[in-house]
């Protein structure tokens, strides 16, 4: 069962951020300016209410010759909330973009 | 099964930060927590961004996150500390641990059941825990020894002036490296010499002798009184237990508030209750004779005035705190057995506000009852809230 939690602003501007294609836990941080204490937690906590989901990308790692690198992507229920979010945080768009 | 874990490239200030908050992690979770943190900071070093150094402090945050939510540690730690015999084990095991460990109850017990506890006294000496010390001159202390040759056998005289107390007797000198004079002393010396500086008389009353016949004696004697200063007779028992009275009052009295707020139904579960309260307060007051053998004593002979707010307030808030923490942690357990309280589901209907509204009941594994609180969790913690059914309706086929 997902877990409930509360909509926040912070969970907000994260989802916005996944939504908006930056997938990597670092390029979250760099687009919210969350810190990485605040942000990989919350990662964890919309993961594990199955808002958002990761996978590991074997693809791009090949590609640079780095290791496989996780990222983050919404999932239909995330989507949903974020809708409700954007409407309950008019200015989030704005703020994010 | 993913592959295996070959850390990539990163500073080692990283990877040793990485580490610490990795440790906190089960096994089985970290391999994959540490791909990603490796990960992250691998292209972060391959990028424009560069160097963020900073961030690997946020891996403590997130390790501690999984562990409290996703590995459920706190959870598991709660439903031990919940069991009723492992609660006791440990309590007996933290007792153990402080008898064996620390020389505090051995301390005491010399002290308390010392043959000479009661009989050996400073003399001039206020009562402890009191602000100031009078003091005696060498004149007036030979006025008194001279007078009370037939009630008294003085032992010594004993200084502190220069680092070392000397006293006149081997017996005393014992007395004084068991009570821990202060300042701490280079030596202990037994001498015999004129004392001609301050000094404290410190004496045994002879045989068949009482402290109040000493006392009287002391009264009459005109020479030692200097306005309103009165000297006493000290028993060197007394300037380390004189907060035994009231602080073992406190624990008696916290014990039997914690027995009777529990409000358990049967002799089993008091019998439960009865062993965590004893075993919780009497490591309370083991830790509080730990301290008590660790008080040291002004040059005065008194307590310094913090060991002695300490000596009376640690023990009886460390036992309140327990008592409340009993009495709350009693509210989510069974009446009849004392188990914990478990399987929480939504009873009644949360619409009506005046008959079966809703809430969560709490059942006792072993179907002795149930506790119905409000609908919200915490609520159990609240007593307006709660409702103990002795025979709760539907549940009997559950358990039986």
């Amino acid at each position: 069962m997902p877990e409930r939690f509360n909509l926040t602003y912070t969970s907000g501007l994260i989802l916005h951020a996944v939504d908006a294609g930056l997938s990597y836990g670092f390029d979250i941080i760099d687009h919210t300016g969350l810190s990485s204490g605040t942000v990989y937690p919350a990662l964890r906590r919309l993961e594990s209410g199955q808002w958002i989901e990761s996978v590991w990308d074997h693809k791009n790692a090949d590609k640079s010759g780095g290791p496989p690198r996780k990222y983050y992507r919404l999932t239909r229920l995330g989507r949903e909330h974020l809708a409700k979010l954007r409407a309950r945080y008019p200015l989030l768009e704005k703020v994010a973009d | 099964m993913p592959p295996a874990f070959t850390a990539p490239a990163i500073p080692y200030t990283i990877r040793l930060l990485l580490a610490l908050a990795g440790a906190m992690l089960p096994d089985s979770a970290r391999t994959d927590w540490m791909r990603e943190w490796y990960a992250e900071f691998w292209y972060s070093r391959h990028s424009a961004s560069g160097r963020r150094p900073m961030r690997a402090l946020g891996a403590f945050a997130d390790a501690w996150f999984l562990v409290r939510h996703e590995h459920g540690i706190r959870g598991r730690v709660g439903e031990l500390l919940r069991s009723r015999s492992l609660a006791v084990a440990v309590l007996v095991f933290l007792l153990a641990a402080l008898a064996l460990a620390t020389t505090g109850f051995r301390r005491s017990r010399d002290l308390l059941f010392h043959r000479d506890s009661d009989r050996v006294f400073l003399l001039n000496q206020p009562l402890p825990f009191m602000a100031g010390a009078a003091r005696i001159s060498p004149a007036q202390a030979n006025a008194w020894v001279e007078r009370h040759n037939a009630t008294v056998q003085v032992l010594g005289r004993w200084s502190v002036r220069e680092r070392d107390i000397c006293v006149a007797d081997p017996v005393a000198a014992t007395l004084f490296t068991e009570i821990h004079m202060r300042p701490q002393c280079t030596a202990i010396k037994v001498e015999r010499r004129n004392w001609t500086g301050f000094s404290g008389v410190v004496g045994r009353l002879k045989s068949g002798i009482s402290l109040a016949e000493a006392e009287r004696e002391l009264g009459q004697t005109a020479v030692l009184h200097r306005g309103w200063l009165r000297p006493a007779i000290v028993p060197i028992a007394r300037l380390r237990t004189a907060p035994l009275a009231p602080v073992a009052s406190a624990l008696f009295a916290l014990a039997l508030f914690s027995l009777v707020a529990a409000r358990v139904a049967s002799v089993r579960a008091s019998i439960w209750l009865a062993s965590r309260i004893a075993l919780s307060l009497a490591l309370v007051a083991g830790a509080w004779l730990e301290l008590a053998a660790r008080a040291p004593f002004t040059e005065a002979g008194s307590v310094p005035g913090i060991w002695s707010a300490l000596l009376y307030v640690f023990p009886i808030a460390a036992a309140s705190l327990l008592a409340l923490g009993l009495r709350r942690d009693a509210r989510g357990r069974c009446r009849v057995c004392y188990r914990a309280l478990t399987m929480p589901v939504f009873v009644g209907l949360s619409g009506r506000c005046l008959f079966d509204s809703g809430g969560i009941e709490y059942l006792c594994g072993a179907g002795h009852g149930a506790l119905l609180t409000g609908s919200v969790p915490g609520q159990v913690e609240t007593e307006q809230w709660s409702k103990w059914l002795a025979d709760p309706p539907g549940t009997r086929s559950l358990t039986t």
